[in-house]
């Protein structure tokens, strides 16, 4: 956390200065040039108001000012979040983590407090049944408590989905608040959305490892709608590939067309180059027995 | 006065998170009277004091900024926001609605006036003084972040080739940042693309292709749509070449690819992108 009012002061500064700016020229922003240098200067904090009349002035987003700025965080929760919600994007994250996670995990248990408990549950498995259960309860108890998620409930919930604390048979309770979007909602609530693709989206591979044909494709129907995937290639090869997946396993759906999916996706991922793409596919077509050299013949 | 619309919003968050005000203002973030006071609106908060508040319900900084009924929200994410629809769905009238600080309406106007428009279309289209305007901030700026990405990514074929050295030369040296999606022409790599683009709309091959590489060299193995959009640029570089079989199968393997991941708007959007680019390409 940030404990003096010098960290934002120095974003700030570092801002201003990227964009060839000086102090006076930020006058539109009906800030005077004294408070804007004590603030760089570290010798006192800056109103919410006067920060965001700054911040037009700049001129800089947001998401640059708060996450990418200079490295630093400007309060431990945006900065765990972030590096959290980054676990599930990158592909080696379980094993890059797994010593530290585990360290931590035993630090924020002894705490006792719901909150460091949570975050404990959500880096890294106990190996513990009894605190396994506890977890659970207790995970379970605060996303059943929130009705309207933000990006920490999802993360919250992909994250216990991957350590083991939650399991997809808590899914359907969870359901009413895991789906619900709004197709209006766009842009700067980013963050949340694709935390919500992604949450998805591992629990579609739930649902389709316990070969749940139901649930999947609800959840499949779902994650389809989400504005936020468009231009995603990376959740959209995810979805697609359950989606042929889908077709070529669910008793009584058209095999045809899901190997030709299948097939199509193989094409366009070695046309990228995405080898973890390829190798996905690849076992995809060995589970279900589809050749990926030969295009489905029509009927 | 700002605080009376985040006050509010703070309140309705923490509402339907269930959180308690003791639970809110614990940690010593504030006093209840306090939190009392600024949920009405009634008073003032730093920004060190608001984050904190945030922690205790779990919501983070971008998203009490994001939210969409906010009057004050920043005019640099709208303008992003606003220039990706218009190349997603070809409709520029939302652009007419950001406002932006004085400063930078020249060149806010400028780029607004030529975004649906074709590269050579864009180098004609642009004025002397607006060429100087465009050129002045790119040269003034040591660091570029989305502002600056934005106006090199939409009229870099306008910039004269020293400008663009320059540019080529600072985007090199910054460490490359992505991922917010209505934000990706705002991106280094966007920046850079726009002035390989132009390297190829010269007839520069040789400069395209080095500057194709060094963005080959920056991607991680995830950055999927970068890598896409990377082929694209190869397709124009072959297409500028006369190698127009080779040109046409990578613009039909780009379209098959977005096709087949079912992804309309990038469909879209690359289909009108190719229909004013290879009429200007391919002619020679």
């Amino acid at each position: 956390m940030v404990e003096t009012i010098g960290d934002f002061g120095l974003m700030f500064h570092l801002t201003r200065v990227n964009s060839g700016l000086h102090q006076r020229e930020l006058m539109g922003a009906g800030v005077a040039v004294q408070t804007v240098s004590r603030f760089e200067n570290k010798r006192s904090d800056l109103s919410l108001s006067s920060v965001i009349s700054l911040l037009q002035e700049v001129p800089v987003t947001m998401h640059e000012f708060l996450i990418t700025s200079t490295g630093t965080f400007p309060d431990s929760f945006d900065e765990f979040l972030q590096y959290v919600g980054v676990l599930g994007v990158t592909r080696d994250a379980d094993e890059q983590i797994a010593g530290f996670a585990l360290r931590c995990r035993i630090l924020y248990a002894m705490t006792k407090n719901v909150e460091w408990r949570m975050r404990a549950a959500m880096l890294a498995s106990s190996g513990d049944i009894k605190v396994q259960e506890q977890e659970r309860k207790l995970v379970l108890s605060y996303l059943m408590r929130v009705d309207d998620w933000t990006s920490y409930e999802f993360i919250l919930l992909r994250r216990t989905l991957c350590t083991g604390v939650l399991l997809w048979q808590d899914i359907p309770q969870l359901w009413p608040r895991l789906h619900r979007f709004n197709r209006e909602e766009h842009r700067m609530n980013y963050t949340r959305q694709r935390m919500q693709l992604v949450a998805l989206l591992s629990v579609a591979d739930l649902f389709m490892e316990a070969r749940d044909f139901e649930w999947l494709d609800k959840v499949l129907t779902v994650t389809r709608q989400l504005p936020v995937r468009s231009g995603d290639i990376c959740a959209e090869f995810h979805l697609r590939a359950l989606e042929a997946e889908q077709l070529l396993l669910c008793p009584g759906a058209d095999h045809r067309s899901g190997a030709k999916l299948l097939h199509e996706l193989y094409h366009s991922a070695k046309f990228i180059g995405a080898p973890q793409i390829v190798a996905r596919l690849e076992a995809i077509s060995v589970a279900t027995g589809t050749d990926l050299r030969k295009m489905p013949q029509k009927v | 006065m700002l605080e009376s619309e985040f006050g509010p919003i703070y309140r309705d968050f923490r509402v339907s998170k269930g959180f308690s005000m003791r639970e809110a203002s614990d940690n010593k973030a504030a006093s209840i009277q306090f939190l009392s006071q600024f949920e009405r609106g009634n008073t003032r908060i730093g920004f060190v004091r608001l984050g904190r508040l945030l922690e205790n319900i779990h919501v983070s900084m971008e998203e009490l900024l994001a939210v969409r009924s906010l009057r004050s929200s920043n005019w640099l994410d709208w303008w992003a926001f606003a220039l990706d629809y218009a190349q997603r769905t070809g409709d520029a009238r939302m652009l007419s609605h950001v406002l932006f600080p004085e400063r930078v309406e020249r060149v806010v106007r400028a780029v607004n006036r030529v975004i649906l428009l074709s590269p050579l279309q864009r180098r004609n289209e642009l004025t002397r003084v607006e060429k100087f305007a465009l050129t002045n901030i790119v040269n003034r700026s040591q660091h570029y972040g989305v502002f600056v990405n934005l106006i090199i990514t939409h009229t870099a074929i306008a910039l004269p080739a020293s400008v663009r050295r320059h540019a080529i030369a600072t985007l090199d040296r910054q460490s490359w940042w992505d991922d917010v999606l209505y934000l990706r022409p705002g991106t280094s790599f966007s920046a850079m693309w726009a002035l390989a683009e132009a390297e190829v709309y010269m007839h520069n091959s040789n400069k395209a292709k080095d500057l194709m590489q060094l963005m080959g060299q920056h991607l991680s193995p995830s950055d999927l749509y970068e890598r896409l959009t990377l082929l694209a640029l190869e397709a124009e570089a072959d297409l500028a070449q006369g190698l127009t079989q080779e040109a046409d199968k990578k613009r039909a393997d780009v379209i098959a690819t977005l096709r087949v991941l079912d992804d309309h708007s990038e469909v879209r959007r690359y289909l009108a992108h190719t229909k004013l680019v290879w009429p200007e390409l391919g002619v020679k």
